[in-house]
């Protein structure tokens, strides 16, 4: 009998916790991934990102290293309709090497303790995307969602996508809903808090702004919201609009800590009239950015989409809490500064095969004004315009641009503000055989003399020159030519045009070997001070390239191409002559001329989870100078990455 | 209807529509009110044209870097709108020779609203060009009011008597002559010793020659034999002061305590151990020493039976108050060369007030005024929290004018709790601490009391030279004890 009870218990005992077991993970769903990254570079510099920060001094940077991070992901379903999740991700930095790097940081440089680099090279795990989605049962609305976001419900015009590396940092309240059975109206309303880094003048919500003596950045928001309405299934209209609300405490409140005024006397001890402590402070405005675009998509026939877009954007600053950082940081400054009202407008058209032979034709209107302001907007992995460009990544309608934490082998982003023009596509496809021809004009609306570059339009330092992505530096010590965001100079006078061919085929043998093909030419010409000729600058790119790929197995694929770059710049670099009066005299400026070859092999094997992808490539660059020494390169540097999933 | 509403208030609930909506109730912004325009204090010297000219305060001390008269003598001193000075006097010297002038008394600015004002020397009579008429004239007064600084229309009338006596009283005819011997004996084009010294401030039993000076022998008292000594002219100077007659007013029941915090590292505390003032504040941009304290309950207090000695019920609450009653990052200290700090970033911080006095340095039995009192580090308005010295206790201060200077001068190092910290005084028992700051009458060799001046003549325990400038202020006036007695 004692024996028949023991069993009972244990059976029970055992059988309990499977139960909840069981329950327990029915409501969960946990995925984890191990990513690699292998960075290498015939230098001496140590890190694992080719591009770090390019303001504070990182710990990560650098073109020689290898680091791993972990990630596990959490879905919990609390019930049928409220979900929740969060991510736990490992910091990455760390090299192999580091091995016992604790976090700590007890001494003033790097040395073998394992307490010297501190938490950047420590890999802790550290919380990310927490949010909670409920579906409430409240008629027109869908969900609430609570918590991370990567903003992708806005546009790259308003409050951009997140770059994946900060894809969901971010962290705010929204609703999603409808109103009508078939969905006519759709609504989205979202208010995000800001990042204290680089939404707002100097790149912040207050920190670090020379004229912010205490930052009060807890309190800055975004508010977005974006309506769908589909009246039929030929055309929907969306209208996106965003506010982007920076606040900072009055510092004359007598009741702000650090108040000029906490005893309501003035700098001799007189009482000021009106001021009186009533335990509220008061908040002035140091930035707003509004920024709305109605689109419509029109598919009128089967052949025709048409697509138009509209923005507005509206800037105001208070100089008071706003230093001028076009004035202060050598021009470097992710806004005018001033206030500011502009407009963008965007048309598009798309015949799809209209002859029934594999030709379709595109057309893109784009008008961008020349103070157009989008803080929040798409700082890069977003495109808005369909040509190639001069940087060939994308191009986005903000100076807030980030070309940064990201390695050589990933795409750039230039500024489209001002640029006013139109791209024509054709694209063909004969199934095994497809190409695609572009042809730009642009000209710009930032076209000005005597500009003021020095006290409202950051230029960005360097603004001649087309710009080397392949060796780029921030503080342009490399000569790399314009900065990506630079569209403003004192005198400007320019157009571009932009012809670009790609085609790919693939030839029918084994796997099928394929085939592809980029020809690329660029005209820049810019007259810059119409008061003389010698400062007219004249520059032409010419860019070819090949490469050949070919499936050996269905995991793997490899590619050999090549790239070859001709620019010829003349007048690229120099000074505007002024006689003792201020007077234009004539121009110093000095013809460049660059070539660059560049051979690459590239690799993936995808293997059920793994993916593991390597990337070489030796580039050759010779710099031709008029008057400074040429520059030479030789660069060999590979990338190689291991992720796996489950 | 109702769901909508449902929605809405989810909706915005706590979600971070609360900032823009609250920002709807502010009070209407204060305007930034400017700067305290500076006073400028502008004289002539004819006869030394690029004479360097030196303004010294009440206390014998600079409270302005020297200038240089331009080509027709002339010289300005730019001074902080926001202090009032009295006291001051104007030197200007070239070679060996020195003339010195009286100059009036300058009130802070009234409005922050006002443009720079110029005040002339020549508003005190017989000040506008320096001269022997004038040096004369202000080592007359200076005598006469035996260092206290002169209301504005004591020093006018003090000015205009003793110019007028130049000529007519024959003890200020006598001495007058004496002093234009010494000039005589001066030469504007050799270098050499002063006749007078600048840090004379007419104090009883000192004497404004420089002993120096004279060591070589001087005609003048026109006498067979060179002086050596300036006991005659001390004499004749004494007793010109004396002949004439001018009120000087004493503010009786109230005294200029000033005290001064030197926040900087590499200093040591009381038992000589290095001191660190950042123990419980951290140094961040737009923080700043501020002082607090009020009238500690073992001051004494007027009743029905107690009436002299003691503070009644209205000044204790009005000194009190005065002191900040406690409230952290409220009374802000100077370290800016403005209203007594002498050394602009030096620093040490600076601030003074009138404050009622019991005179009982004389009295047996007697205790003073009493001050709690504690500095912090912080942001105007701010908490307690990462400004204040320490937790909790405060320093202790008796209002006891030893010296007779007509102020209380204390000096303390930032954070440092083994000086006169009243409760966990950290003076060590080898040094005479016993955990508590004993006022004096509880004091024995083995717990100690810390609690008076030690400003003037500081003594480093631990053997530093470092002592504290002499603050740029005055004693009180009778015009601020006046002020005083209204605020009561």
């Amino acid at each position: 009998m004692k024996t028949r009870i023991l069993i009972l218990a244990l059976v029970v005992c055992v059988s309990i916790p499977a139960t909840s077991s069981e329950a327990a993970t029915e409501n969960f769903d946990l995925t984890g991934s191990i990513y690699t990254k292998w960075l290498y570079r015939n230098n001496d510099s140590q890190g694992l990102l080719s591009y770090g920060n390019p303001f504070w001094p990182d710990d990560i940077a650098g073109d020689n290293g290898v680091g791993s991070e972990f990630e596990l992901g959490i879905v919990g379903r609390a019930s049928k309709h409220v979900e929740a999740g969060a991510r736990l991700k490992s910091r990455f930095g760390g090299l192999w090497q580091d091995w016992w790097e604790s976090g700590n940081i007890k001494y003033d440089e790097e040395n073998t303790s394992g307490d010297s680099l501190g938490m950047n090279r420590s890999q802790y795990l550290k919380l990310r995307g927490v949010y909670v989605r409920v579906a409430p049962p409240i008629p027109s609305v869908d969900w609430i969602h609570v918590g991370a976001s990567d903003l992708s419900m806005f546009n790259s015009w308003t409050i951009g996508k997140i770059r994946y590396i900060d894809r969901d940092n971010a962290n705010g309240s929204f609703v999603q809903g409808h109103f009508g059975e078939d969905r006519t109206f759709e609504y989205q309303v979202g208010i995000i808090a800001l990042p204290k880094l680089w939404v707002g003048p100097w790149w912040s919500t207050g920190v670090g702004d020379p004229n912010v003596v205490i930052p009060f950045m807890s309190n800055d928001y975004a508010y977005g919201t974006r309506f769908d309405y589909t009246p039929s299934d030929w055309g929907t209209f969306t209208l996106v609009s965003t506010l982007t609300y920076d606040l900072e405490i009055d510092s004359a409140d007598p009741d702000a800590v650090g108040s000029l005024y906490p005893n309501c006397t003035d700098d001799l001890g007189n009482p000021i009239p009106g001021c009186a402590k009533d335990n509220r402070v008061g908040t002035f405005t140091r930035f707003i950015n509004s920024v709305s675009t109605l689109e419509a998509a029109l598919e009128p026939t089967d052949i025709l989409s048409v697509n138009l877009l509209g923005g507005y954007s509206m800037q105001r600053l208070d100089p008071n809490l706003t230093a001028n950082g076009v004035e202060m940081n050598d021009g470097v400054f992710p806004i005018v500064f001033a206030d500011t009202d502009s407009y963008a407008g965007r048309g598009r058209f798309e015949l799809s095969d209209p002859f029934d032979a594999g030709i379709s034709f595109r057309g893109e209107y784009f008008n961008i004004g020349q103070h157009w302001s989008s803080i929040f907007g798409a700082r890069r992995e977003a495109d808005v315009l369909w040509t190639d460009g001069l940087i060939s990544g994308g191009q986005l309608p903000t100076l807030n641009l980030a070309n940064e934490f990201i390695d050589f082998d990933e795409a750039w982003y230039e500024s489209c503000i001002g640029w006013h023009g139109g791209t024509l596509l054709t694209d063909f496809d004969a199934g095994s055989f497809t190409s695609s021809v572009e042809y730009t004009f642009i000209t710009y609306n930032t076209n000005a003399q005597n500009r003021d570059t020095d006290t409202t339009y950051p230029d960005f330092l360097h603004a001649d020159g087309f710009t080397d992505t392949d060796l780029y530096d921030y503080a342009n010590t490399t000569d790399r030519g314009r900065d990506p965001r630079s569209v403003y100079r004192e005198n400007q006078d320019r157009n571009t045009q932009i012809a670009a061919l790609n085609a790919e085929y693939v030839f029918d043998v084994g796997r099928g070997i394929t085939l592809d093909g980029k020809a690329k030419y660029a005209l820049d010409q810019d007259d810059r001070s119409n008061l003389t000729t010698a400062d007219d600058y004249n520059g032409q790119l010419i860019q070819g390239g090949v490469g050949i790929s070919y499936p050996f197995t269905d995991e793997l694929d490899i590619r050999i191409g090549g790239v070859v770059d001709r620019w010829m710049e003349e007048n690229r670099t120099g000074v505007l002559l002024r006689g003792a009066d201020g007077e234009v005299t004539g121009g110093d400026y000095n013809d460049t001329f660059t070539d660059k070859e560049k051979a690459t092999f590239t690799l993936r094997y995808n293997f059920e989870a793994l993916r593991f992808g390597y990337y070489l490539e030796y580039l050759h660059k010779e710099q031709d100078r008029e008057v400074l020494p040429d520059q030479t390169y030789h660069v060999i540097r590979s990338k190689a990455t291991m992720g796996v999933s489950f | 209807m109702r769901y909508t509403t449902l929605f809405c208030m989810i909706s915005c609930l706590g979600c971070g529509i609360e900032p823009a909506l609250f920002s709807t109730t502010d009070n209407a912004p204060l305007p930034t009110l400017p700067s305290v325009q500076p006073n400028v204090l502008a004289g002539y010297v004819t006869t030394m044209p690029g004479a360097e000219v030196h303004l010294i305060g009440p206390s014998g001390q600079p409270v302005s870097d020297s200038v240089n008269a331009d080509e027709q003598g002339g010289y300005t001193f730019e001074l902080p709108g926001n202090t009032d000075f009295s006291g001051l006097r104007v030197v200007a010297q070239k070679g060996t020779q020195q003339y010195w002038g009286l100059a009036p008394v300058i009130p802070a600015q009234d409005s922050v609203l006002n443009g720079i004002r110029t005040v002339p020397m020549s508003l005190v009579p017989g000040m506008e060009d320096l001269s022997p008429t004038s040096t004369s004239i202000a080592f007359i007064v200076l005598q006469r009011a035996q260092g206290t600084p002169l209301a504005a229309d004591t020093l006018l009338s003090a000015s205009a008597s003793a110019g007028e006596a130049l000529s007519v009283r024959p003890e200020v005819i006598q001495f007058h002559g004496m002093l234009k011997k010494i000039l005589a004996a001066t030469d504007l084009e050799a270098d050499g010793i002063q006749p007078f010294l600048t840090e004379w401030t007419g104090a009883p039993g000192t004497s404004v020659v420089n002993a120096e000076f004279l060591k070589d022998g001087v005609n003048y008292l026109d006498g067979a034999t060179l002086s050596t000594t300036s006991t005659a002219f001390d004499e004749a100077l004494e007793a010109a002061a004396v002949s004439l007659s001018f009120e000087t007013c004493e503010a009786e029941d109230w005294i200029r305590v000033v005290f001064m915090v030197n926040l900087s590292e590499a200093l040591q505390d009381g038992n000589c151990d290095p001191l660190n003032p950042y123990l419980w504040t951290k140094p961040a941009d737009g923080k700043q020493v501020y002082f607090t304290g009020g009238i500690h309950v073992d001051t004494p207090r007027c009743s029905a039976d107690v009436t002299t000695n003691c503070l009644d019920d209205a000044t204790a609450d009005m000194a009190h108050i005065a002191l900040g009653a406690f409230e952290p990052n409220v009374l802000p200290m100077y370290d800016d060369g403005t209203h007594g700090d002498p050394v602009a970033g030096d620093g040490i911080w600076t601030r003074s007030f009138v404050m009622p006095w019991i005179p009982m340095e004389d009295q047996e039995g007697v205790s003073g005024v009493r001050i709690g009192y504690k500095y912090t580090y912080g942001q105007a308005g701010g908490l307690w929290g990462d400004a204040e010295e320490w937790p909790g206790n405060s320093r202790l201060l008796e209002v006891a004018d030893f010296d007779g200077d007509g102020m209380v001068f204390r000096y303390d190092y930032f954070g440092d709790e083994a000086t006169n910290k009243d409760k966990k005084n950290l003076l060590s028992f080898s040094n005479g601490g016993c955990g508590t700051n004993k006022w004096p009458e509880e004091a024995s060799d083995n717990c100690h009391s810390d609690v008076w001046e030690n400003g003037i003549g500081f003594v480093d325990l631990c053997g530093s030279a470092e002592a504290p400038p002499v603050p740029t202020v005055a004693p009180v006036t009778c015009g601020e004890a006046a002020q005083m007695m209204e605020n009561e």
